[in-house]
């Protein structure tokens, strides 16, 4: 009797245990759904529309092969208002495109000029190839119908999320295939930015003559995956894959100053890494807005991209996100803040020892 | 008529010549007072001859010797393969202290001797610690060195895995020395805009007012 009383009660015991792991288990759950937001709202395989994807792919060549001239905007919504870049533009095919930008309440104007015989990127299309295969994997890219832009008619392509709910939306030129306008939205289906044609004239530009400060191109030392493991040994936070589908796609690093610049995106979202070794010097950012992480400043400031700036253990980290405020958030707290604690202090400064002692290193 | 004195002592001891023995016998037997003290010393003799077993036993002389001498080699760990017969315990030879084990022997003697005539304790009678040391007394002896060299080797161990992570804790915070950096934030954007399809421009700096080129 006794004994089955025993087992009755070790019986109740293990069920409340049970209930009380499941129940911690759906609180971490919700806790994370709620604090994460957009970013763990995206899926990770969806089903396309063959002919949206084509629309799309098609898109980042149309740019490069046809002639145009017209006036471009970008828009950026945050918490505290819109930002609006007011951008002129001349393509020519073969030679490259004259980025010139006019002076609004975002820049201060000036010219850049990026050749067609650069790199390959997504020439202004919001997107390279790469990233576009990551769209088709997050997101159900289907086609949404017609419409017009600047009088033009355009074919609507729509990146869905699970729910249905759109998270981008394409304008492509349907006469010439040139992406028209474009926006990013977030788990409402509110406006995050919007880039696209003010006015566009399709044809040869007439010539103009511009004081062009910059040949733009990226960094040229792209990191391979042996490279960006060998930095890892060394110290350096490089994560292969951030919060909200982000996945790196893109590494490189500065020759001047060794800057570590890390690329993801889920395929509509882009976000920058930029690490550097060092403490950060506040002054160009002490004007930015302070929040606090883990007892360390972390300085952001919303424009036409989301910035966050901060050091933590001998790096300093630069994060530039074109994306929901709340992905930039989880990519935020997703990297490293904070001194590295006793441990970390100690394990920094045995390897220390150990690099100094052995004499191939 | 004068009496015996010393010579009684002698006697009892049998330390007189055949003839001075007789003389003295003669003289006892005439004499009630000095026979009555020959009778005193014989039976004080007796008494301290059955005292003899009675003497310090050899574990305790062996480890009061111990106390004070310097410390010897550490024998080897037994370590008997399995169903192979238990080594015996090596024991401290009393060669390594003949001097010692000799005078304590004499001092021993020469006590007993200014006491009683020296005739209480036979010389080869345990007083050599040598041989007095058993099995049991070897091994009890060796177990107290090795943990004596544990001790040490632990602290030894402790102090170094101490001063290394100290040196390593101090080598670790140098935040004093790295370079101040302010990131290149224009540097920055157009970086991104080129690498992710999008248009190179650079945001304003709210303070600055105005924002340089790439």
């Amino acid at each position: 009797m006794k004994t089955q009383h025993l087992a009755s009660c070790e019986g109740h015991r293990y069920r409340h245990g049970a209930w009380l792991a499941g129940g911690l288990a759906t609180a971490l759950v919700l806790l994370l759904s709620v604090t994460t937001g957009d970013a763990g709202a995206a899926p990770v395989t969806r089903r396309s529309d063959a002919e949206a994807l084509r629309l799309l792919r098609d898109a980042g060549g149309a740019v490069l092969s046809t002639p145009y001239e017209g006036t471009q905007f970008i828009t950026t919504w945050s918490g505290t208002g819109a930002t609006t870049s007011l951008i002129r533009v001349t393509h020519t095919p073969g030679h490259g495109t004259y980025i010139e930008v006019r002076r609004t309440t975002a820049d201060s104007g000036g010219v850049t000029y990026e050749p067609d015989s650069g790199e390959a990127r997504g020439g202004l299309t919001g997107f390279t190839p790469e990233m576009l295969d990551l769209m088709a994997r997050n997101y159900s890219v289907v086609e949404g119908g017609e419409d017009s832009v600047c009088g033009r008619p355009a074919r609507v392509v729509e990146a869905r999320r699970a729910d249905g709910v759109p998270a981008g939306r394409f304008w492509i030129d349907r006469a010439t295939g040139v992406m028209l306008h474009r926006e990013l939205l977030d788990a409402q289906g509110r406006a995050v930015s919007i880039t696209g044609f003010y006015d566009i004239r399709i044809g040869r530009p007439k010539p103009q003559i511009h004081n062009v400060q910059t040949v733009a191109a990226p960094w040229g030392h792209q990191l391979a995956a042996a490279e960006l493991g060998m930095l890892r040994s060394d110290g350096w936070t490089l994560p292969a894959s951030l919060p909200g589908h982000l996945e790196l796609y893109d590494a490189r690093q500065a020759d001047r100053d060794g800057v570590i610049h890390l690329g993801y995106t889920d395929g509509l979202s882009a976000v920058s890494v930029f690490i550097q070794r060092g403490a950060l010097d506040e002054r160009r950012v002490a004007h930015w807005r302070k929040t606090e992480r883990d007892g360390r400043t972390v300085y952001e400031h919303n424009a036409l991209k989301r910035w966050a700036v901060w050091d933590s253990d001998e790096y300093v980290y630069t994060v530039l996100a074109d994306a929901p405020q709340g992905t930039a958030d989880a990519v935020i707290a997703a990297l490293p803040h904070g001194d590295p604690g006793f441990w970390g202090r100690l394990g920094r400064g045995l390897k220390r020892l150990g690099s100094w002692l052995n004499p191939f290193e | 008529m004068s009496h015996l004195g010393d010579r009684i002592t002698a006697l009892v001891d049998g330390e007189l010549g055949h003839d001075e023995r007789d003389r003295v016998l003669a003289h006892l037997a005439a004499c009630e007072p000095c026979r009555a003290e020959a009778d005193v010393q014989r039976r004080l003799k007796q008494r301290l001859s059955s005292l003899g077993d009675a003497a310090p036993s050899p574990e305790l002389l062996t480890r009061l010797y111990a106390m004070g001498e310097p410390g010897g080699p550490i024998p080897p760990r037994a370590r008997p393969m399995p169903g192979a017969a238990k080594p015996p315990v090596v024991a401290r030879p009393s060669a390594h202290r003949p001097g010692r084990a000799r005078s304590t022997g004499r001092a021993t003697r020469r006590g007993l001797k200014s006491g009683v005539g020296g005739h209480g304790i036979d010389p080869g009678h345990g007083t050599d610690p040598g041989h007095g040391i058993g099995p049991e007394r070897g091994a009890s002896r060796a177990g107290r060195r090795v943990p004596r060299m544990r001790y040490l080797a632990v602290g030894a161990a402790t102090l170094a895995v101490f001063g290394i992570g100290t040196a390593g804790f101090v080598a670790g915070g140098d935040q004093g020395r790295l370079p101040r950096v302010a990131p290149a934030l224009d540097q920055f954007a157009v970086e991104h805009a080129l690498t992710s399809g999008d248009v190179p421009v650079t945001d304003r700096d709210p303070a600055e007012g105005s924002t340089s080129r790439p």
